[in-house]
């Protein structure tokens, strides 16, 4: 009788296991090796522009996720953590213990890998790739760069060897790109050194973009604010600029500049009066970025420390290994949510869509798409680690 | 009697020309180059050219694929217009332009569990069959119900399409047929009595 019921015991203690998915070291209801340690940590992003407004809607959603039943019990030592018990609906597979995630103001992919590697952000966004060995990036989007001149320029086509031209100051006339009378001066414009932005245009033209031609933009003219390489994918700073000086933009009709396609598509504040040119005879646009054929393409990527966050040697599954508890435990946790494919997500708390489905939206709304099937690794992304 | 005439005329102009909107010059409207759109059999794109008008001046263009109108209740660009269909061209001066788009037959190529179809087509399990689709055209934002245009369109293959010959060609050509040939039955009856 006694093995019989150690056999049911058995028996029930696998099914409630199974349903939470993996087996409780850490006692109380939250299934280990998850990240899901009953603590409702706080986890903070830095980094990219390009990404800031995506990973936005990302952390919103997954903070969103319908995860574990709380205590509400205002007297609680446990207030907002798991109950002990949980139904057996309950949804493990998206921030089972209500964790939060939230990003910093943007300061550039460079500058948020570099406080994801200090320390002072757990995680980071990054529309460049790097090459910090102790980093891993998960390639969750595909984006374009957008060449683009103020409307009061007609816009056509040019070349990535002319815009190489252009940026070591080896073409300066733009007679030498549309043909039309010589006179106009060409004014490219440089960029915030630690953008991602900068990093992916500089190596599709090979040359430094922030060059001895490059022009600056000055927001007050003779106010105390220094001219400056403005910030990525913000064409107000350049309408907005005065002119200052010979590094300082002049003629806004001489201008070119380059630009996040997903953020020029999506943000008609920050795109002002930019208009895009074809590169290499072809137009930006999803097909033309997400094939390739579009000579300017790039991959967005959530940026996480390798021991938090990491793929299993051989590719294919989109399960994340790494830390199981703290905010490690919940960058791990965040990294494969955001990776998931479709069939892997639970619901948003919200609106009873699949969060897939709800992300999906997010790329629309940001201009951004998914990647193509055959460049995936992990679930929806492509890992890399430098 | 004549000068009543002309002030009626006037007045009934006057009346028709108040009851038009003000903006209607402006309407936008959107066509396409072939509709229903034509495909051979096992082709999955056919280029189609989208002419558009009325949109607002030098505002960036939006041309997406979707299964909806924009008028629908619901209407989610991210849920009801394909990821990889979407074209955003510069605006024009006078706000009419025309792109090519690449319409697809069968299920979204951005992974959408819906797709266009011809009426005869079988859509794979989880996708959603549609056999009239829309080209919509927008500006200022993808999200800019208000300026949309949607143009519906069908599929059809045109490899199994029988063109339909005239009736006025048909009738002649069969009656002569008949006079032929009762002609040459009567003559050969003749020529043998």
């Amino acid at each position: 009788m006694k093995f019989k019921t150690l056999i049911a015991g058995a028996v029930a203690a696998a099914t409630l296991v199974g349903a939470a998915g993996v087996a409780g070291a850490d006692g109380g209801p939250a299934p280990s090796g998850t990240g899901w340690d009953g603590v409702n940590d706080l986890v903070v992003g830095a980094g990219s522009d390009t990404t800031y407004r995506f990973m936005q809607e990302a952390e919103l959603l997954y903070n969103q996720s319908q995860g574990c039943e709380t205590d509400n019990s205002s007297s609680s030592p446990n207030l907002g953590k798991c109950k002990p018990i949980q139904p057996t609906t309950v949804q493990v597979n998206g921030n089972f213990d209500h964790d939060r995630m939230t990003g910093k103001y943007p300061t550039g992919s460079g500058a948020g890998r570099a406080e994801l590697t200090a320390g002072t952000a757990d995680y980071a966004r990054s529309s460049s790739l790097g090459s910090e060995t102790t980093l891993t990036y998960f390639a969750f989007a595909k984006d374009g760069i957008a060449i683009v001149t103020n409307n009061g320029r007609t816009p056509g086509n040019i070349t990535l060897t002319q815009l190489t031209g252009i940026y070591n100051c080896s073409i300066t006339d733009w007679s030498a790109i549309t043909g039309e009378a010589p006179g106009n001066t060409i004014e490219p414009i440089g960029m915030n050194p630690s953008s991602g932005t900068y990093a992916t245009f500089k190596s599709k033209i090979g040359t430094e973009p922030n060059s001895a031609c490059a022009k600056k933009v000055d927001l007050d003219g003779p106010g105390p604010a220094a001219a400056f390489f403005p910030q990525e994918n913000d064409w107000k700073q350049v309408e907005n600029s005065v002119n200052s000086g010979p590094d300082v933009v002049a003629n806004i009709n001489n201008t070119v500049w380059w630009f996040s396609y997903g953020e020029f598509r999506a943000w008609s504040y920050k795109r002002r009066n930019a208009v895009a040119w074809t590169v290499n005879g072809v137009s930006p646009g999803s097909a033309t970025i997400s094939n390739d054929t579009y000579p300017i393409s790039r991959l967005l990527y959530h940026v996480a420390k390798r021991a938090d966050a990491d793929v299993a040697a051989v590719p294919g599954t989109e399960n994340v290994i790494g830390a199981t508890s703290g905010k490690a435990g919940a960058v791990r946790e965040f990294t494969e949510w955001l990776c998931k494919a479709q069939g892997s997500h639970g619901l948003n708390d919200f609106t009873g869509n699949s969060q897939y489905i709800e992300l999906g939206n997010r790329y629309t709304l940001t201009g951004f798409i998914r990647l193509p099937v055959a460049q995936r690794t992990n679930g929806i992304c492509a890992v890399t680690k430098p | 009697m004549r000068v009543r005439s002309l002030v009626a005329v006037l007045g009934v102009g006057m009346i028709l020309a108040l009851a038009t909107p003000l903006g209607a010059g402006a309407q936008a409207t959107a066509s396409l180059s072939q509709n229903p759109v034509p495909f051979a059999p096992g082709q999955t794109i056919q280029p189609v050219t989208v002419n558009w008008s009325g949109q607002t001046p030098n505002s960036l263009i939006y041309v997406d694929i979707c299964k909806k109108q924009s008028t629908a209740p619901g209407f989610e660009p991210g849920q009801d217009c394909g990821p990889l269909s979407s074209l955003t061209p510069n605006g024009t001066p006078t706000g009419a332009g025309s792109i090519s788009v690449d319409i697809f037959r069968g299920p979204d190529p951005g992974e959408q569990p819906w797709g266009c179809f011809a009426p005869g087509d079988q859509a794979p399990a989880g996708i959603e069959k549609f056999t009239t689709c829309y080209v919509r055209v927008t500006n200022g934002s993808l999200f800019n119900n208000s300026a949309a245009s949607d143009v519906p369109f069908t599929i059809v293959e045109s490899g199994g399409v029988i063109p339909e010959a005239p009736v006025a060609i048909l009738l002649p050509t069969l009656g002569a047929v008949v006079a032929l040939g009762g002609f040459f039955f009567l003559r050969r009856r003749a020529a043998l009595a």
